[in-house]
């Protein structure tokens, strides 16, 4: 089975997302091997659409979706986002875009920076754009200038206090070393306060740029341990309006919390640690829509959690959807959880996608064998339902590094034939709406028998 | 929500299971499930040893800085009432004399006013492990922080990249960590004998030597937790990867890099003690704690009286002692246990 | 060499004393009333409170619950697998008879292995990295059976084949690493197998894997038992898993067993509402895309000085004031062998007036008279 072709894409001026073609590969150490994790895959969303990406390990979904946002981007293919391609942009270009495709990740405590605040997490999408600030952003060469300068001025300072100063620092008496600090700090902060000045007002005023210039070297000459801290405290934080940020950006993230169903006034102030596992996902899904994206990648998000809190989630995840117009990308490898929340399913399996359908009509009626293999061996929370060895798939999935020729499924494929091991399959609509890459694709009330074996099917390279 | 979420799970709980080894994460994190509500295991307060340990350190920094001020004789007075290894437990008057080392004198009880007796020269030790206390102490954080300030932001930058980056910064601490630290102790010492004062030259030296090592931590600490979500997560919001570094993994690698930072000083005390005694930046009027180990070596040698040799370790053993309880109280304290669900 | 065939005689007659081959009359495991507590700087936290259940030998029993509902600590607690200290146990357990809740680990240690075994749910964890996987079947072998060096190796490789291990002769001499998480697992069960238990403790084995690999996992399981007549405990919060291999199932809440039944009879006729609220949240594959699940709203209660009641009446849609104040008692239903711990049961015609009494009020009618706030609308707000 392949995934090759693009039978399945919608036109791509109505599409939100239009991926063609996606190949990633992974060198496997120094031995030159490839581990092909997705090999030409093609997929788009249409807006306001959930994207259902099912699989098992190692199908490479996670993969997919990961280089559909770019992170990191794909080894080759296109990937085109409200009319861009992502992959040919670079840089800052590409780091403007990001604010408009978020994601959600399986491990909800690991997901969140355990040292910061819950209130600092969320706020994190607007402090970095600055989004909404009056003040445009001082990142330019000025700030950078300026801390460079007073870098090199606290070094040589330190040089010079070295050679000259190390001989009376030795016999100081207490008195000295008091007034010493205390001069230090004065002059530091002087100089300090003169360089921000300095910069704000160096496209304007002659005389303050000047006074900042002297007043700053003075400062950090006689007070180089403190100059090189607040040098770099001018490095990371460059001139903004904290006012503004303090209350307009904590607002936004009480809305956002209250959205998710966390009490703001609670959470803001403690750090992930000490909520549960499906408290901190609603706090990355707050994380995630503050910043009002249009397409969330959700990575499994309720793999890790206890099946009451997965419903909680699961609900949430649509009220979001409807509340900020969200499109979902929804891996998972819960086949009854990609059902409830898709509009549309994708099947893959060994970096190729075998099945693209409808969630009812994928499931109702599987068209590749190996989404009914996936639907026969999900247990059934219905006793009379006993399973049989008949519906389960034997064998373990090949290695990504040398995969099987031709479908990639003939190894595991009870309905595998000669042709299956020369040539890829290519995706087909197999009836209405409902694509699939396969030979032999599964006629309608189709049973298929996982015990048999056919010639062409060669025994499972163990993986490894 | 009515009552405020659940604190982490019981730390000391989970501690427990680990280490009996006979039970797999799965109970580790039912415990945590089941104990929520319970609130860390915050041991009341620091033990008693940390107590003692920032008790030394403090006294010891406290004495260093206000050393003159203190009712201690100077650290080159000679006082010949003392003159010569003198043992403040002695109790006899027993004559002495080295041969081949011009040592005089006799060994005499315990006198007023030097509660650790005194040197061959007749200093008082006291006063002089106090003196050397200043230059063991700047000696030891300067050039850890030197080390931290250089190594660390090398390891961080080579953890955080990887690729080509972190080949060329691992290859440099590499090539660095060749340097045998008395090799370049010596040349430093030859170069700038004279020009610069031997504290900092020690300090330059060991600091480089301590570069690698602190480097090579910070990276390993840096791979760790650059591979982390909320990593990945920064970067899907559009950090630069500065930012990155500084909001997102620096406040995780710091806790680890200050409790080994800690470590670092004591080896680089001992160190530069081993260095002095070797003789390396040598001043003989300098009092430092090789130093006093040092002069008192003849006697050791010559079977008379250890104390001053005796004197010059406890100093360096406590002050190491300490240093290292702190490093591990700090570790332990920093080391957040992220709660599993 | 020889200290070590003699420490291995040793045991091998020390355990065939302690365990006579013959079966004995009466269930092989029996648990009555069995608590685990944790004693922690907060408070006692009682995880696993007052349970008891039996299992005959060769039968399946599985055990549900979400975290934080003691299904965990309670198999720990019955092999012996807790830690030593700050742990406050009560309680009979007995196997084959014999009182085993009291034994030590040196005397656990003759039943671990030969009488009962377990696997668990992570298998990279749960095996030894830096052991090769054959070396860590032949270290249980050699340790209970009076076996030579080859005679084991050449056991282990049975094991690995009658658990579905391919080629197995070369997998005895690989890492755990080099082995997908299948067959990992797989290892583990040939680990737990090895020297033919009596139980099998199954801690959620198929959590960390993809549903085919389940599936395979969970057949061999079945078939293993059935071939060895031997009893399962099988943990999980995985209701499906449950539902077509187990012959009875209790299902856990906050460190009490809340409802046992033979399967069957459980997911037809299931009484306790936290049950059939589960069943209900879980999203179906029968079910059309897009159905809004039904949610539990809330978490589960602190286990420090939990609730007087029930301890699920604030998350309970038939609660009533009645679930606040006492605890309801395990009672057997009409069908034998089906236990539960209601007032108000699914089903019933008390449960169905006190679901529609809060329905058209709106709100539960557990209201805490001291004043806490513990009313809870049925359409749940609170967030777990």
């Amino acid at each position: 089975m392949a995934g090759s072709g693009t039978a399945h894409l919608r036109p791509a001026d109505q599409t939100l997302l239009h991926a063609e073609h996606l190949v990633v590969e992974f060198p496997v150490g120094r031995s030159g091997l490839k581990v092909n994790a997705v090999s030409d895959v093609s997929l788009d969303i249409l807006e306001g659409e959930t994207l259902g990406l099912v699989g098992e390990s190692g199908c490479g979904k996670s993969t997919t979706a990961r280089a559909m946002i770019q992170l990191p981007p794909p080894t080759s293919g296109s990937v085109v986002f409200e009319g861009q391609d992502l992959t040919k942009l670079k840089g800052e270009t590409l780091r403007r875009v990001r604010p408009r495709m978020q994601m959600i990740f399986q491990d909800p405590i690991s997901s969140l920076n355990p040292r910061r605040k819950i209130g600092d997490l969320v706020t994190e999408g607007l402090e970095i754009w600055g989004i909404g600030a009056q003040q445009p952003q001082r990142r330019a060469w000025t700030t950078t200038a300026a801390a460079v300068m007073s870098f090199i001025l606290a070094g040589m300072s330190f040089l010079a206090a070295m050679l000259f100063l190390a001989q009376p620092l030795r016999s100081f008496s207490l008195v000295a070393l008091i007034v010493y600090v205390l001069f230090s700090l004065l002059s530091a902060a002087m100089g300090a306060w003169f360089i921000r000045l300095g910069v704000a007002l160096l496209a304007r005023e002659p005389w303050a740029r000047f006074a900042s210039i002297v007043s700053s070297v003075l400062g950090l000459l006689v007070a180089w341990p403190l100059g090189i801290a607040l040098g770099l405290l001018m490095f990371t934080r460059p001139t903004r309006d904290r006012d503004f940020r303090r209350t307009e950006y904590q607002k936004r993230a009480d809305d956002v919390l209250d959205a998710v169903g966390l009490d703001p006034e609670q959470a803001r102030g403690r750090r992930p640690h000490e909520f549960s596992g499906g408290q901190c996902q609603r706090i990355s899904i707050a994380r995630a829509v503050i910043t009002e994206p249009k397409l969330i990648l959700c990575d499994e998000p309720v793999s890790a959690l206890d099946v009451s809190v997965q419903a909680q989630i699961l609900n949430l995840l649509q009220e979001m959807k409807a509340r900020f117009g969200l499109t979902l990308v929804f891996i998972a490898h819960d086949l009854a959880v990609v059902k409830n929340v898709s509009d549309r399913v994708a099947v893959m399996y060994l970096g190729k996608i075998c099945e693209v359908a409808q969630p009812d009509e994928l499931y109702e009626h599987p068209v590749h064998p190996y989404t009914a293999a996936l639907l026969a061996a999900i247990p059934e929370p219905d006793p009379e339902v006993r399973p049989s060895e008949r519906d389960a798939l034997s064998g373990e999935i090949p290695s990504p590094v040398s995969p099987p020729s031709g479908c990639r499924f003939r190894t595991r494929c009870p309905k595998a034939q000669q042709k299956c091991a020369e040539e890829e399959p290519v995706i087909e609509e197999v009836r209405p709406g409902h694509f699939a890459a396969c030979h032999f694709p599964l006629a309608e009330g189709e049973e298929l028998d996982f015990t048999a074996r056919t010639d062409a099917v060669a025994p499972a390279p163990a993986a490894s | 929500m009515p009552e405020p979420p659940p604190e982490s799970a019981g730390t000391a709980l989970a501690d427990e299971l680990e280490t009996t080894g006979l039970v797999a994460d799965a109970v580790t994190v039912e415990i945590a499930g089941v104990t929520a509500g319970v609130q860390p295991r915050r041991k009341k307060g620091l033990g008693v040893g940390s107590w003692l340990a920032i008790a030394w350190l403090a006294g010891l920094v406290l004495a260093a800085i206000v050393a003159p001020i203190l009712p201690i004789p100077g650290p080159n007075e000679t006082f010949t009432d003392i003159q010569n290894n003198q043992a403040p437990f002695a109790t006899v008057n027993t004559p002495v004399g080295c041969n081949g080392s011009a040592c005089t004198g006799s060994i005499v009880p315990f006198t007023e006013g030097h509660p650790l007796g005194g040197d061959k020269n007749g200093h008082d030790l006291l006063s002089r492990a106090i003196y050397g206390a200043r230059d063991s102490l700047i000696v030891g954080f300067g050039a850890i922080a030197f080390g931290i300030l250089a190594g660390g932001l090398l390891g961080l930058i080579g953890g955080y990249y990887r690729g080509k980056i972190d080949t060329v910064i691992v290859g440099f601490l590499d090539i660095m960590l060749a340097i045998p630290a008395l090799v370049l102790a010596l040349s430093l010492t030859a170069v700038l004998r004279g020009r610069v004062d031997d504290l900092w030259i020690l300090v330059i030296a060991l600091g480089i030597i301590s570069v690698p090592i602190l480097g090579r931590i910070t990276r390993a600490n840096t791979l760790v937790w650059a591979e982390r979500e909320f990593v990945t997560a920064a970067r899907a919001q559009g950090a630069k990867n500065w930012r990155i570094m500084t909001r997102e993994v620096l406040p995780n690698v710091l806790p680890a890099m200050f409790s080994i930072a800690l470590l670092g000083v004591a080896v680089v005390i001992a160190a530069e003690a081993a260095l002095r005694l070797l003789g390396v930046g040598l001043s003989i009027t300098d009092p430092t704690w090789g130093g006093i180990i040092n002069d008192g070596r003849d006697a050791l040698t010559q079977g008379q009286t250890a104390h001053v040799v005796f004197v010059g370790s406890a100093f360096i053993f406590f002050t190491i002692l300490s240093l290292n309880y702190l490093a591990d109280v700090v570790r332990a304290r920093f080391d957040v246990r992220e709660a599993a669900i | 060499m020889s200290l070590l065939r003699r420490r291995q005689r040793d045991t091998a007659e020390t355990t065939a004393e302690r365990f006579p081959a013959e079966p004995l009359e009466g269930p092989l495991l029996e648990v009555t009333n069995v608590k685990t507590h944790f004693d922690s700087p907060r408070g006692v936290v009682h995880a696993v409170d007052d349970v008891s259940f039996s299992l005959d030998r060769g039968r399946t029993l599985g055990i549900v619950g979400e975290s934080g509902s003691g299904k965990t600590v309670l198999s720990r607690s019955v092999m012996g697998l807790l830690p030593k200290k700050h742990v406050i146990r009560e309680g009979s357990i007995t196997f084959e008879g014999r009182e085993i809740g009291n034994l030590g680990a040196s005397e656990m240690r003759h039943i671990w292995g030969s009488q009962m075994a377990m696997i668990f749910q992570d298998p990279m964890t749960s095996l030894n990295p830096v052991m090769k996987v054959g070396n860590q079947v032949t270290e249980s072998l050699l340790y209970h059976l009076d076996i030579s060096r080859t005679y084991a190796d050449e056991l282990a490789e049975a094991l690995f084949t009658s658990v579905g291990i391919p080629e197995p002769k070369r997998r005895l001499d690989e890492y755990p690493h080099q082995l997908s998480g299948g067959l990992r697992q797989r290892v583990m069960i040939a680990i737990a197998l090895a020297c033919g238990p009596k139980l099998l403790f199954a801690d959620e084995p198929t959590t960390a894997l993809d549903v085919t690999v389940q599936a395979q996992i969970l057949d061999l399981l079945q078939e293993q038992q059935r071939e060895r007549f031997m009893a399962m405990i099988l943990v999980t919060h995985d209701l499906g898993v449950v539902a077509g291999r187990t012959d009875d199932i209790a299902v856990m809440y906050a460190g009490k067993i809340v409802e046992k039944a033979p399967t069957s009879v459980l997911f037809r006729n299931m009484k306790m509402p936290y049950t059939e609220a589960l069943v209900q949240s879980i999203p179906k594959l029968a079910d059309k895309s897009h159905t809004r699940l039904h949610v539990i709203g809330g978490r589960p209660p602190p286990l420090i000085n939990p609730p007087v009641g029930c301890r699920f009446a604030p998350r309970c849609p038939y609660a009533q004031e009645k679930c606040v104040k006492e605890e309801p008692p395990l009672r057997e239903s009409d069908v034998p062998g089906h236990t539960f711990a209601c007032w108000f049961p699914v089903g019933t015609p008390e449960g169905r007036d006190a679901l529609e009494r809060n329905r058209a009020a709106g709100v539960t009618a557990a209201v805490v008279s001291d004043g806490a706030a513990a009313a809870v609308s049925t359409t749940a707000t609170e967030v777990g």
